[in-house]
Protein backbone atom coordinates (compact mmCIF):
# COMPACT_ATOMS: atom_id res chain seq x y z
CA UNK A 1 0.00 0.00 0.00
CA UNK A 2 1.63 3.36 -1.43
CA UNK A 3 1.59 5.80 1.86
CA UNK A 4 0.98 9.20 1.52
CA UNK A 5 2.34 11.99 3.58
CA UNK A 6 -0.20 14.49 4.82
CA UNK A 7 1.27 17.65 7.02
CA UNK A 8 -1.05 20.37 9.11
CA UNK A 9 0.97 23.33 9.24
CA UNK A 10 0.63 26.55 11.70
CA UNK A 11 2.56 29.64 12.00
CA UNK A 12 2.72 32.80 14.23
CA UNK A 13 5.22 35.48 13.63
CA UNK A 14 5.86 38.89 15.91
CA UNK A 15 7.94 42.05 15.94
CA UNK A 16 9.06 40.99 19.56
CA UNK A 17 9.25 43.37 22.44
CA UNK A 18 12.26 45.54 21.95
CA UNK A 19 12.41 45.87 17.80
CA UNK A 20 10.23 48.32 15.75
CA UNK A 21 10.11 45.91 12.41
CA UNK A 22 9.52 42.53 11.85
CA UNK A 23 12.50 41.79 9.24
CA UNK A 24 11.19 37.76 9.55
CA UNK A 25 9.34 36.25 6.46
CA UNK A 26 7.63 32.85 6.98
CA UNK A 27 5.79 30.80 4.46
CA UNK A 28 4.01 27.58 3.78
CA UNK A 29 2.68 25.78 1.15
CA UNK A 30 0.13 22.59 1.66
CA UNK A 31 0.01 21.72 -2.06
CA UNK A 32 4.14 21.32 -2.46
CA UNK A 33 4.45 20.23 0.91
CA UNK A 34 6.92 23.41 1.71
CA UNK A 35 7.85 25.36 4.91
CA UNK A 36 10.65 28.61 4.87
CA UNK A 37 11.23 30.91 7.50
CA UNK A 38 13.93 33.99 6.34
CA UNK A 39 15.70 36.11 9.12
CA UNK A 40 16.35 39.46 7.33
CA UNK A 41 18.95 41.69 8.50
CA UNK A 42 21.12 44.67 7.48
CA UNK A 43 20.11 47.43 5.55
CA UNK A 44 18.24 50.93 5.76
CA UNK A 45 15.35 49.20 7.08
CA UNK A 46 15.72 46.76 4.46
CA UNK A 47 16.09 43.40 5.78
CA UNK A 48 12.69 42.63 5.63
CA UNK A 49 12.82 43.23 2.18
CA UNK A 50 15.81 40.26 1.72
CA UNK A 51 13.87 38.24 3.80
CA UNK A 52 10.54 38.52 1.70
CA UNK A 53 12.63 38.72 -1.61
CA UNK A 54 14.65 35.07 -0.63
CA UNK A 55 11.02 33.98 0.27
CA UNK A 56 9.13 34.77 -2.85
CA UNK A 57 11.91 33.68 -5.23
CA UNK A 58 12.30 30.13 -3.74
CA UNK A 59 8.63 29.50 -3.70
CA UNK A 60 8.35 30.20 -7.30
CA UNK A 61 11.51 28.31 -8.30
CA UNK A 62 10.62 25.65 -6.28
CA UNK A 63 7.15 25.85 -7.88
CA UNK A 64 8.66 25.20 -11.08
CA UNK A 65 11.46 22.66 -10.58
CA UNK A 66 8.92 20.14 -8.87
CA UNK A 67 6.55 20.19 -11.63
CA UNK A 68 9.80 18.88 -14.08
CA UNK A 69 11.88 16.90 -12.37
CA UNK A 70 13.77 14.46 -13.87
CA UNK A 71 14.88 11.67 -11.71
CA UNK A 72 18.05 12.05 -14.33
CA UNK A 73 19.10 15.50 -12.40
CA UNK A 74 20.02 13.62 -9.51
CA UNK A 75 23.54 14.66 -8.44
CA UNK A 76 26.56 11.84 -10.25
CA UNK A 77 26.35 10.13 -6.79
CA UNK A 78 22.68 9.88 -6.15
CA UNK A 79 23.28 11.09 -2.66
CA UNK A 80 20.15 13.38 -3.17
CA UNK A 81 17.13 13.40 -4.18
CA UNK A 82 16.01 15.84 -7.57
CA UNK A 83 14.14 17.89 -4.92
CA UNK A 84 16.62 18.68 -2.78
CA UNK A 85 18.81 19.65 -5.07
CA UNK A 86 16.10 21.75 -6.51
CA UNK A 87 15.69 23.38 -3.48
CA UNK A 88 19.43 24.30 -3.17
CA UNK A 89 19.51 26.06 -6.55
CA UNK A 90 16.43 28.17 -5.46
CA UNK A 91 18.28 28.98 -2.37
CA UNK A 92 21.07 30.33 -4.83
CA UNK A 93 19.25 31.89 -7.00
CA UNK A 94 17.49 34.23 -4.09
CA UNK A 95 21.01 34.68 -3.23
CA UNK A 96 21.46 36.38 -6.83
CA UNK A 97 18.17 38.08 -6.47
CA UNK A 98 19.20 39.39 -3.37
CA UNK A 99 22.33 41.40 -4.74
CA UNK A 100 21.21 42.27 -7.58
CA UNK A 101 18.09 44.31 -5.49
CA UNK A 102 21.06 45.90 -3.33
CA UNK A 103 23.18 46.73 -6.14
CA UNK A 104 20.82 48.84 -7.85
CA UNK A 105 18.76 50.45 -4.50
CA UNK A 106 20.99 52.19 -2.04
CA UNK A 107 18.67 51.68 0.64
CA UNK A 108 18.94 48.01 0.24
CA UNK A 109 22.77 48.39 -0.14
CA UNK A 110 24.06 45.28 2.35
CA UNK A 111 20.84 43.78 3.52
CA UNK A 112 20.58 40.04 3.58
CA UNK A 113 19.02 37.33 5.38
CA UNK A 114 19.03 33.88 6.77
CA UNK A 115 17.07 30.73 4.94
CA UNK A 116 15.58 27.49 6.09
CA UNK A 117 13.18 25.67 4.49
CA UNK A 118 11.61 22.15 4.16
CA UNK A 119 9.82 20.09 1.89
CA UNK A 120 8.08 17.17 2.76
CA UNK A 121 7.75 14.41 0.11
CA UNK A 122 6.19 11.05 0.52
CA UNK A 123 7.97 9.66 3.67
CA UNK A 124 11.21 11.71 3.45
CA UNK A 125 11.67 15.74 4.06
CA UNK A 126 14.62 17.40 2.49
CA UNK A 127 15.93 20.42 4.07
CA UNK A 128 18.55 23.20 3.12
CA UNK A 129 19.62 25.91 4.97
CA UNK A 130 21.70 29.17 5.20
CA UNK A 131 22.48 31.03 8.42
CA UNK A 132 21.08 30.58 12.01
CA UNK A 133 17.24 29.81 11.53
CA UNK A 134 16.85 26.18 12.70
CA UNK A 135 14.74 23.52 12.39
CA UNK A 136 13.91 21.04 15.39
CA UNK A 137 11.75 18.02 15.14
CA UNK A 138 9.86 16.61 17.70
CA UNK A 139 9.89 12.76 17.57
CA UNK A 140 8.53 10.58 20.69
CA UNK A 141 8.38 13.65 22.69
CA UNK A 142 11.84 14.34 22.29
CA UNK A 143 13.45 17.95 20.78
CA UNK A 144 16.18 17.36 18.10
CA UNK A 145 17.67 20.00 16.25
CA UNK A 146 18.65 18.62 12.96
CA UNK A 147 20.07 21.87 11.59
CA UNK A 148 23.86 23.30 12.32
CA UNK A 149 23.73 26.84 12.97
CA UNK A 150 26.22 28.80 10.62
CA UNK A 151 27.15 31.36 13.15
CA UNK A 152 30.33 32.25 15.01
CA UNK A 153 29.02 30.58 18.10
CA UNK A 154 28.22 27.08 16.41
CA UNK A 155 32.25 27.41 14.92
CA UNK A 156 33.42 28.21 19.21
CA UNK A 157 31.67 25.14 20.99
CA UNK A 158 32.33 23.13 17.65
CA UNK A 159 36.13 24.02 18.23
CA UNK A 160 36.01 23.39 21.63
CA UNK A 161 37.35 26.98 22.39
CA UNK A 162 33.97 27.02 24.82
CA UNK A 163 31.45 24.65 26.31
CA UNK A 164 28.08 24.28 25.21
CA UNK A 165 26.41 25.24 28.45
CA UNK A 166 28.68 28.60 28.32
CA UNK A 167 27.91 29.41 24.97
CA UNK A 168 24.54 31.54 26.66
CA UNK A 169 27.24 33.64 28.33
CA UNK A 170 28.59 34.34 24.47
CA UNK A 171 28.16 38.10 23.09
CA UNK A 172 28.50 36.21 19.39
CA UNK A 173 24.90 34.88 19.63
CA UNK A 174 24.13 37.14 16.71
CA UNK A 175 26.87 36.57 14.50
CA UNK A 176 26.36 34.40 11.48
CA UNK A 177 29.15 33.01 9.27
CA UNK A 178 26.65 32.59 6.56
CA UNK A 179 23.64 34.67 4.88
CA UNK A 180 22.11 35.29 1.23
CA UNK A 181 22.94 38.52 0.01
CA UNK A 182 26.50 38.68 1.34
CA UNK A 183 29.24 37.30 -1.87
CA UNK A 184 28.37 35.84 -5.14
CA UNK A 185 28.07 32.24 -4.16
CA UNK A 186 25.89 31.07 -1.02
CA UNK A 187 27.40 27.17 -0.05
CA UNK A 188 23.81 25.81 1.08
CA UNK A 189 23.91 23.19 3.61
CA UNK A 190 21.28 19.61 2.29
CA UNK A 191 19.96 17.47 4.45
CA UNK A 192 17.56 14.52 3.47
CA UNK A 193 15.99 12.60 6.41
CA UNK A 194 12.72 10.01 6.96
CA UNK A 195 9.59 11.05 8.00
CA UNK A 196 7.53 9.31 10.44
CA UNK A 197 3.52 9.82 11.55
CA UNK A 198 3.29 12.21 14.78
CA UNK A 199 6.81 13.63 13.82
CA UNK A 200 6.66 17.53 14.39
CA UNK A 201 8.89 19.79 12.95
CA UNK A 202 9.39 23.28 14.04
CA UNK A 203 11.04 26.28 11.75
CA UNK A 204 12.35 28.80 13.81
CA UNK A 205 13.93 32.38 13.88
CA UNK A 206 16.96 33.17 16.50
CA UNK A 207 14.14 35.19 18.68
CA UNK A 208 12.71 31.75 20.17
CA UNK A 209 15.85 29.35 20.54
CA UNK A 210 17.84 32.43 21.90
CA UNK A 211 14.60 33.68 24.42
CA UNK A 212 13.08 30.11 25.09
CA UNK A 213 15.47 27.25 26.23
CA UNK A 214 15.36 24.18 24.39
CA UNK A 215 13.67 22.28 27.29
CA UNK A 216 11.00 24.41 26.81
CA UNK A 217 10.24 24.16 23.65
CA UNK A 218 10.25 20.51 23.93
CA UNK A 219 7.88 20.54 26.98
CA UNK A 220 5.59 23.21 24.57
CA UNK A 221 5.42 21.06 22.20
CA UNK A 222 4.34 17.52 23.96
CA UNK A 223 1.80 19.63 25.54
CA UNK A 224 0.24 21.20 22.77
CA UNK A 225 0.51 18.85 19.69
CA UNK A 226 -2.80 18.31 19.87
CA UNK A 227 -3.37 22.52 18.56
CA UNK A 228 -0.93 23.36 16.64
CA UNK A 229 -1.84 26.85 16.26
CA UNK A 230 -2.21 27.20 19.55
CA UNK A 231 1.54 25.99 20.01
CA UNK A 232 2.86 27.89 17.82
CA UNK A 233 0.89 31.39 19.77
CA UNK A 234 2.51 30.04 23.07
CA UNK A 235 6.07 29.46 21.67
CA UNK A 236 6.11 33.36 20.54
CA UNK A 237 4.43 34.28 23.70
CA UNK A 238 6.71 32.51 25.71
CA UNK A 239 10.04 34.42 24.25
CA UNK A 240 7.85 37.43 24.80
CA UNK A 241 7.30 37.27 27.70
CA UNK A 242 11.20 36.09 28.28
CA UNK A 243 12.26 39.64 26.67
CA UNK A 244 11.83 39.27 23.27
CA UNK A 245 14.71 40.53 22.36
CA UNK A 246 14.46 40.01 18.23
CA UNK A 247 11.70 39.13 15.80
CA UNK A 248 10.30 35.60 16.80
CA UNK A 249 8.79 33.37 14.03
CA UNK A 250 7.61 29.92 14.70
CA UNK A 251 6.58 27.83 11.26
CA UNK A 252 4.65 24.34 12.66
CA UNK A 253 4.61 21.14 10.77
CA UNK A 254 2.21 18.33 12.20
CA UNK A 255 2.88 14.83 9.72
CA UNK A 256 0.07 12.32 9.32
CA UNK A 257 -0.41 9.54 7.65
CA UNK A 258 -3.57 8.12 5.63
CA UNK A 259 -3.55 5.28 2.87
CA UNK A 260 -3.36 7.00 -0.50
CA UNK A 261 -5.72 3.99 -2.33
CA UNK A 262 -7.21 1.37 -0.08
CA UNK A 263 -6.66 -2.63 -1.94
CA UNK A 264 -9.20 -4.70 -2.48
CA UNK A 265 -7.56 -6.76 0.87
CA UNK A 266 -7.72 -3.93 2.70
CA UNK A 267 -11.34 -2.97 1.86
CA UNK A 268 -12.39 -6.02 2.58
CA UNK A 269 -10.63 -6.10 5.53
CA UNK A 270 -12.07 -2.73 6.50
CA UNK A 271 -15.35 -4.36 5.83
CA UNK A 272 -15.17 -6.75 8.42
CA UNK A 273 -13.90 -4.75 10.88
CA UNK A 274 -17.17 -2.85 10.83
CA UNK B 1 36.62 49.14 23.58
CA UNK B 2 37.27 46.45 26.60
CA UNK B 3 39.79 47.06 29.37
CA UNK B 4 41.25 45.19 31.80
CA UNK B 5 41.83 47.46 35.20
CA UNK B 6 44.72 46.33 37.25
CA UNK B 7 44.25 46.76 41.16
CA UNK B 8 46.37 45.73 43.72
CA UNK B 9 45.40 45.61 47.33
CA UNK B 10 42.19 48.03 46.74
CA UNK B 11 44.30 50.59 44.61
CA UNK B 12 43.90 50.58 40.82
CA UNK B 13 47.79 50.42 39.50
CA UNK B 14 46.97 49.78 35.98
CA UNK B 15 44.67 49.67 32.61
CA UNK B 16 45.01 47.68 30.00
CA UNK B 17 42.68 47.79 26.56
CA UNK B 18 42.54 44.69 25.05
CA UNK B 19 43.34 45.49 21.78
CA UNK B 20 45.53 42.38 20.09
CA UNK B 21 44.19 38.68 19.97
CA UNK B 22 45.79 36.77 22.47
CA UNK B 23 46.76 38.44 25.90
CA UNK B 24 48.67 36.62 28.20
CA UNK B 25 49.30 37.24 31.63
CA UNK B 26 51.81 36.23 34.46
CA UNK B 27 54.69 37.13 36.23
CA UNK B 28 57.07 36.50 33.54
CA UNK B 29 58.62 40.04 32.35
CA UNK B 30 57.24 40.11 28.96
CA UNK B 31 53.94 39.11 29.68
CA UNK B 32 51.17 41.66 28.60
CA UNK B 33 50.14 41.79 31.72
CA UNK B 34 52.99 41.53 33.74
CA UNK B 35 51.68 40.72 37.73
CA UNK B 36 55.20 40.51 40.08
CA UNK B 37 53.37 38.62 42.94
CA UNK B 38 54.86 35.07 44.37
CA UNK B 39 51.10 33.92 44.02
CA UNK B 40 50.94 34.48 40.14
CA UNK B 41 52.52 31.79 38.02
CA UNK B 42 54.52 32.78 35.36
CA UNK B 43 52.44 32.01 32.68
CA UNK B 44 49.25 32.13 34.69
CA UNK B 45 46.56 33.05 32.16
CA UNK B 46 45.41 34.37 28.56
CA UNK B 47 42.62 36.27 26.92
CA UNK B 48 41.85 35.18 23.77
CA UNK B 49 39.38 37.70 21.19
CA UNK B 50 36.85 35.58 19.02
CA UNK B 51 34.70 38.03 17.41
CA UNK B 52 32.81 40.07 20.78
CA UNK B 53 33.60 37.62 22.83
CA UNK B 54 37.17 37.62 25.37
CA UNK B 55 37.17 34.40 27.01
CA UNK B 56 39.73 34.07 29.80
CA UNK B 57 41.78 31.08 30.27
CA UNK B 58 44.11 30.07 33.34
CA UNK B 59 46.80 28.12 32.00
CA UNK B 60 47.27 25.60 34.78
CA UNK B 61 48.61 28.46 36.93
CA UNK B 62 50.06 26.90 40.78
CA UNK B 63 47.67 28.67 42.62
CA UNK B 64 44.65 29.10 40.18
CA UNK B 65 42.00 31.76 39.09
CA UNK B 66 38.99 33.04 40.45
CA UNK B 67 36.72 35.11 38.80
CA UNK B 68 33.68 37.25 41.02
CA UNK B 69 34.40 34.39 43.81
CA UNK B 70 34.39 30.98 41.94
CA UNK B 71 37.45 29.13 41.31
CA UNK B 72 37.52 28.81 37.14
CA UNK B 73 39.58 27.43 34.19
CA UNK B 74 37.98 29.13 31.45
CA UNK B 75 35.08 32.19 31.00
CA UNK B 76 33.14 34.04 28.79
CA UNK B 77 34.26 37.82 30.08
CA UNK B 78 30.98 39.20 31.19
CA UNK B 79 30.87 43.58 31.85
CA UNK B 80 31.78 43.90 35.75
CA UNK B 81 33.56 40.60 36.21
CA UNK B 82 36.76 40.56 38.53
CA UNK B 83 39.17 38.51 38.35
CA UNK B 84 41.73 37.34 41.08
CA UNK B 85 45.38 35.94 40.56
CA UNK B 86 47.15 36.13 43.24
CA UNK B 87 47.15 39.67 44.99
CA UNK B 88 46.10 40.89 41.94
CA UNK B 89 42.46 41.64 40.62
CA UNK B 90 41.66 42.07 37.25
CA UNK B 91 38.38 44.11 36.62
CA UNK B 92 37.12 43.25 32.97
CA UNK B 93 35.15 46.61 31.65
CA UNK B 94 33.12 46.13 28.12
CA UNK B 95 29.95 48.44 27.88
CA UNK B 96 29.23 45.96 24.59
CA UNK B 97 29.40 42.93 26.81
CA UNK B 98 26.36 43.79 28.64
CA UNK B 99 23.53 41.18 28.34
CA UNK B 100 20.99 43.99 28.32
CA UNK B 101 22.62 45.41 25.10
CA UNK B 102 20.98 45.01 21.95
CA UNK B 103 23.28 42.38 21.09
CA UNK B 104 20.91 40.07 18.92
CA UNK B 105 20.35 41.59 16.39
CA UNK B 106 21.31 39.42 13.58
CA UNK B 107 24.47 40.60 11.85
CA UNK B 108 27.28 38.87 9.17
CA UNK B 109 30.47 38.43 10.99
CA UNK B 110 33.73 40.85 9.29
CA UNK B 111 36.22 38.44 6.64
CA UNK B 112 39.13 38.80 9.83
CA UNK B 113 36.55 36.73 11.89
CA UNK B 114 36.28 34.38 9.13
CA UNK B 115 39.09 32.82 9.36
CA UNK B 116 38.42 31.32 13.04
CA UNK B 117 34.81 30.52 11.81
CA UNK B 118 35.82 28.49 8.99
CA UNK B 119 38.65 26.84 10.81
CA UNK B 120 36.02 25.78 13.30
CA UNK B 121 33.15 24.53 10.56
CA UNK B 122 32.36 20.88 12.11
CA UNK B 123 32.79 18.15 10.03
CA UNK B 124 30.23 16.10 12.86
CA UNK B 125 26.82 16.21 12.40
CA UNK B 126 26.81 14.79 15.98
CA UNK B 127 28.65 17.77 17.70
CA UNK B 128 26.21 19.85 20.41
CA UNK B 129 24.90 23.41 19.71
CA UNK B 130 25.25 26.20 21.50
CA UNK B 131 22.54 26.55 24.16
CA UNK B 132 21.87 30.30 24.12
CA UNK B 133 18.30 30.68 26.02
CA UNK B 134 18.26 33.11 29.03
CA UNK B 135 15.99 31.13 31.27
CA UNK B 136 17.34 33.24 34.30
CA UNK B 137 14.87 35.69 33.33
CA UNK B 138 12.25 33.48 34.38
CA UNK B 139 13.01 35.16 38.29
CA UNK B 140 10.51 38.09 37.86
CA UNK B 141 7.80 35.43 37.00
CA UNK B 142 4.90 34.79 40.08
CA UNK B 143 4.72 32.10 41.76
CA UNK B 144 1.60 29.66 41.71
CA UNK B 145 -0.39 26.03 41.87
CA UNK B 146 -3.03 24.00 42.19
CA UNK B 147 -4.64 21.92 45.12
CA UNK B 148 -6.25 18.96 43.61
CA UNK B 149 -9.86 18.78 45.15
CA UNK B 150 -11.45 15.68 42.61
CA UNK B 151 -9.58 13.46 40.32
CA UNK B 152 -5.90 12.13 39.62
CA UNK B 153 -4.18 15.05 41.86
CA UNK B 154 -7.11 14.64 44.75
CA UNK B 155 -5.47 15.65 47.83
CA UNK B 156 -2.08 16.76 46.11
CA UNK B 157 -0.52 20.07 45.74
CA UNK B 158 1.35 21.19 42.41
CA UNK B 159 3.08 23.58 41.76
CA UNK B 160 3.39 25.31 38.52
CA UNK B 161 6.83 26.01 37.86
CA UNK B 162 7.06 25.32 33.97
CA UNK B 163 6.13 27.79 31.90
CA UNK B 164 3.36 25.67 31.26
CA UNK B 165 1.41 22.74 31.60
CA UNK B 166 -1.81 20.52 30.62
CA UNK B 167 -4.74 19.01 32.66
CA UNK B 168 -7.84 17.34 31.55
CA UNK B 169 -8.24 14.35 29.31
CA UNK B 170 -6.33 14.22 26.70
CA UNK B 171 -8.47 14.02 23.01
CA UNK B 172 -11.93 14.82 24.84
CA UNK B 173 -11.15 18.12 27.03
CA UNK B 174 -7.58 19.48 27.69
CA UNK B 175 -6.58 23.13 28.85
CA UNK B 176 -3.36 24.83 29.67
CA UNK B 177 -2.13 26.63 32.30
CA UNK B 178 0.71 28.66 31.31
CA UNK B 179 2.91 30.50 34.07
CA UNK B 180 3.81 34.42 32.43
CA UNK B 181 5.02 37.86 33.87
CA UNK B 182 1.76 39.21 35.16
CA UNK B 183 0.38 36.15 36.52
CA UNK B 184 -1.33 32.66 35.52
CA UNK B 185 -3.76 32.17 32.59
CA UNK B 186 -5.82 29.17 31.13
CA UNK B 187 -6.32 28.66 27.64
CA UNK B 188 -8.20 25.80 25.84
CA UNK B 189 -6.52 22.99 24.18
CA UNK B 190 -8.78 20.41 22.81
CA UNK B 191 -11.92 18.90 23.01
CA UNK B 192 -15.57 20.11 21.71
CA UNK B 193 -16.32 21.31 25.10
CA UNK B 194 -13.92 23.68 26.99
CA UNK B 195 -12.45 23.66 30.60
CA UNK B 196 -15.06 25.42 33.54
CA UNK B 197 -13.35 28.32 36.00
CA UNK B 198 -15.97 28.88 39.00
CA UNK B 199 -18.48 27.32 36.69
CA UNK B 200 -18.26 29.44 33.81
CA UNK B 201 -17.00 28.15 30.24
CA UNK B 202 -13.55 29.88 29.76
CA UNK B 203 -14.13 29.87 26.23
CA UNK B 204 -11.39 29.70 23.25
CA UNK B 205 -9.49 32.98 24.71
CA UNK B 206 -6.59 32.80 27.34
CA UNK B 207 -8.34 33.83 31.10
CA UNK B 208 -6.06 35.17 33.73
CA UNK B 209 -6.55 32.95 37.01
CA UNK B 210 -7.12 34.52 40.20
CA UNK B 211 -6.20 33.26 43.82
CA UNK B 212 -9.04 30.63 44.90
CA UNK B 213 -10.36 30.07 41.34
CA UNK B 214 -11.74 26.37 40.60
CA UNK B 215 -11.44 24.80 37.26
CA UNK B 216 -12.87 22.08 36.16
CA UNK B 217 -11.27 20.41 32.99
CA UNK B 218 -11.57 16.62 32.10
CA UNK B 219 -12.09 14.27 35.11
CA UNK B 220 -10.32 16.87 37.36
CA UNK B 221 -11.22 19.76 39.78
CA UNK B 222 -8.35 22.13 41.00
CA UNK B 223 -8.34 25.09 43.34
CA UNK B 224 -5.72 27.56 42.12
CA UNK B 225 -3.27 29.54 44.40
CA UNK B 226 -0.79 32.14 44.10
CA UNK B 227 1.96 31.90 46.65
Amino acid sequence: MTKQIRVEFASATDTGVVRKFNEDSIATDNETGLMVLADGMGGYMAGDVASALAISVVKEELGNALGNLKQAESDSDKKYLPQTLAMKRAAEKANQMILRVARKNSQCKDMGTTLTLALFQEDRISIAHVGDSRLYRLRYDRLEQLTLDHSLLQGQVAAGLIDSGDAKLSHNRNLVTRALGKEETVAVDVREEDVLPGDIYLLCSDGLNDMVEDVDIELALCELKANLPLAAKLLVQMANDNGGHDNVSVVLARVQVQPAKRGLLDRLFGWFRR
Amino acid sequence: MAKLVVILNGAMVGNHFIEKGRITIGRRTGSDIHLDDPGVSKEHAVIQTVGNDHIFEDMGSTNGSTINGSRITKHILQNGDVINLGAYQLKYANIKANPEMDYDRTMMIQPADRQVAAMAQPADEEVSSPATARSSLRAGFPLGGLRGIKGEFAGQKIELERPLKIFGTIGEQVAVIMRRPPGYFITHVEGNKTARVNGQAIGTEAQALQDGDVIEVGQEKLEFFLK
